[in-house]
């Protein structure tokens, strides 16, 4: 099992070198430079080349890339945005937090409706106790997460003034944009539990569960629920690690300092070091995720975890 | 078979005009077509017939198994020890289902959950029918008990479906369904996932334990040598329908009046004795479930068969406990038409 772990985080290495040169890549070869856009319209050719030396853009693209990997593996060092002149490690420091609560939120928010709700729907298929919570959930799947976003803000802090509009400071405000993110992706959960759970209920094990006597509650929670959370538990991983990347709109319209905006603004303003140390940690973080989903994995299915272990045992 | 007249022996199961149907939006399937047997205790019947002729389906409807939505009993009734499973609660349906009556499944493959131990799987059904309150190492003790009895050892109880082969599963399958002593055991083609070597052991197994527990047996088979080693009743199934019912002596004896169906199930197996350049067998398929013949329903394929057959259902004639439902038993001496069978609404 160890060795398993430590052969995923090496394979880590390549998913990273890969990812920063292909980000570091386009970023690079797109149009424009960051000193126009730092001075603007009005600026000399002669202060946006000098401006550009200055942080290091003048050199070739391979060079650039060298020595931007070179920092990181030898002084961790993620460099100093273009524009504030500040240490992007400073900033990521600051905005993780921001982004890992809001998306641990929403998460955690999906799986509480989204699971129980799902298999209640996969038990009671084709009942009121399925269609309902069916149609609500393609509603909230349907809706885009910024006019969702912006329905909360306008009904729960504009017009009954319960919560905050905008900031990170405490954890109330995150409440709303936790709703507006995890909303959505509780409806996709419910609808994935339910599908997964109908598979599972319709094995030939739940029919020799049935033949032993057990009580409809014991097939569904003993036999069935541990079988069907086995493909649950990947979505819930792959997509606590995308809501971290994917809350641009909630980011933007609750205002909040995290990872995505930093990337938005990144790209605009064409700070390549920002958006570079900013896909970075969200690659690794991403990696870990699925590595720990994959970690869960053994002890939810036997199969699996022989597999790792690479015996019978 | 024990006859309407007089019950020498008591009956464990009794299955009345069985009609089971399989609905869904687009068809009606007939998979069970109006069946009558009876098992006494203690007593093994086999259930013989070729790939969809319905076994397993009566199988499941014995202990109301069948898929909730689409499965449907139209029809008749199923008595064990008495009682009508048909009409029973849920609960009783529970406390019957692993004590009274378990089933030994197809495909050990797929019959056993792969995150549970099993352990904990045989263990399972003695703890939800602990009615003399076993303590848990009591269980424990039972449960190693079984294990014994089947040939795994208990050590390995700790162990998960997927460490085992498939003929080692078939045995956990068998040791859940024996866990708890049933009354009756439904034993569905045990022995086809296996491989020749292992299915002698295995039936060898089943015909141990059911001497050594007195239990009732219901042999679900295609293969007519399982019968003739394990059954003293045999019922040939074809499309939902039992075409020839009696003791294994009625059946397997050649000189006897015999349906054609099983007349061409004899055909098709091989014999050591005698020699023959090929196997006869029945040409064609059987029918579509969900568009059966009008007359009887083994006529498109039997060579026997006459004009009335197109048109109209056989009755069962019966001469002691051989039954056969075909028309060209009306004219052979010895068999009577079955008053009982006459009332059975037949569909159509």
């Amino acid at each position: 099992m160890l060795k398993y772990v430590l052969k995923r985080v090496l394979f880590m290495i390549p998913i990273l070198f890969g990812v920063s040169f292909l980000v570091f890549a386009i970023l690079s070869f797109t149009p424009g430079d960051p000193a126009s856009i730092i001075l603007g319209n009005g600026a000399t050719q002669e202060a946006i080349d000098q401006l550009n030396h200055e942080l290091g853009y003048d050199l070739p693209f391979l060079q650039r890339y060298f020595i931007y990997v070179k920092d990181i593996v030898t002084k961790f060092d993620f460099g100093f945005s273009y524009r504030t002149r500040l240490p992007i490690t400073n900033e990521l420091m600051a905005r993780l937090p921001i982004s890992f609560r809001l998306a641990f939120l929403s998460i955690l928010l999906a799986c509480l409706f989204g699971i129980p709700i799902g298999i209640l729907t996969a038990v009671k298929q084709y009942t009121i106790l399925d269609t309902a919570p069916t149609i609500v959930a393609l509603i909230f799947a349907a809706l885009p997460t910024f006019w969702l976003g912006m329905l909360l803000l306008y009904a729960f802090s504009l017009k009954l003034g319960i919560f905050p509009s905008y900031g990170a400071t405490t954890w109330v405000h995150f409440i709303l944009p936790m709703l507006g993110l995890g909303l959505p992706e509780a409806a996709t959960m419910m609808r994935f539990t339910r599908s997964s759970m109908l598979e599972t209920i319709r094995q030939d094990y739940i029919r020799t569960a049935r033949s032993k006597g057990a009580p409809e509650r014991r097939v569904i929670w003993k036999h069935a629920l541990k079988n069907a959370l086995i493909p649950i538990v990947t979505i819930v991983g792959i997509d606590f690690a995308a809501l971290m990347g994917d809350a641009c709109g909630t980011e933007v319209l609750y205002s909040l300092p995290g990872l995505c905006t930093m990337i938005i603004n990144g790209i605009r303003q064409k700070d390549v070091p920002s958006v570079m140390g900013a896909t970075l940690l969200l690659t690794a973080l991403c990696s870990l995720v699925v590595l720990l989903v994959d970690i869960i994995y053994a002890f939810i299915d036997p199969r699996i975890k022989a597999k790792y272990s690479g015996s019978r045992g | 078979m024990t006859s309407g007249t007089t019950e020498p022996k008591e009956l464990m199961l009794e299955v009345k005009n069985l009609t089971v149907e399989y609905q869904s939006d687009l068809e009606t399937v007939h998979a069970v077509n109006g069946i009558s047997f009876s098992l006494a205790k203690g007593g093994t019947i086999g259930l013989v017939g070729e790939t969809g002729a319905g076994k397993t389906t009566t199988a499941l409807a014995l202990m109301r198994l069948l898929p909730e939505r689409t499965g449907k009993i139209r029809q008749g009734d199923i008595l064990l020890n008495g009682t009508s499973v048909l009409k029973s609660s849920d609960k009783e349906l529970m406390l019957l289902r692993g004590e009274t009556i378990a089933m030994i499944f197809q495909d050990p493959m797929t019959s056993l959950n792969p995150v549970l131990t099993i352990g904990d799987q045989i263990s399972e059904s003695i703890l939800l029918h602990n009615s003399q309150g076993r303590t848990p190492e009591q269980i424990q003790g039972r449960v190693d008990e079984v294990l014994n009895m089947v040939g795994i050892p208990p050590a390995r109880k700790r162990e998960y479906p997927h460490q085992f082969s498939g003929g080692m599963r078939q045995r956990v399958v068998i040791a859940i369904a024996m866990a708890c002593e049933p009354d009756l055991l439904i034993a569905d083609e045990p022995t086809t996932a296996l491989d020749v070597t292992i299915q002698a052991q295995v039936l060898m197994m089943i015909r141990k334990l059911r001497d050594r527990l007195g239990t009732s047996l219901v042999m679900i088979t295609h293969d007519l040598g399982i019968v003739a080693q394990t059954c003293d009743n045999v019922a040939v199934m074809y499309a939902g329908q039992l075409v020839e019912v009696g003791s294994a002596k009625d059946i397997f004896n050649r000189e006897n009046s015999h349906h054609p169906y099983t007349n061409g199930l004899f055909g098709s197996i091989p014999k050591l004795n005698e020699r023959v350049k090929r196997l006869k067998p029945i040409p064609g398929l059987m029918p579509d479930p969900t568009a059966l013949p009008e007359g009887c329903y083994f006529s498109p394929r039997c060579a026997e068969s006459a004009n009335m057959c197109l048109k109209a259902r056989p009755e069962v004639y019966v001469k002691g406990e051989h039954k056969i439902k075909c028309h060209k038993m009306r004219n052979v001496d010895g068999y009577v038409k079955e008053e009982a069978e006459r009332e059975e609404a037949e569909r159509g």
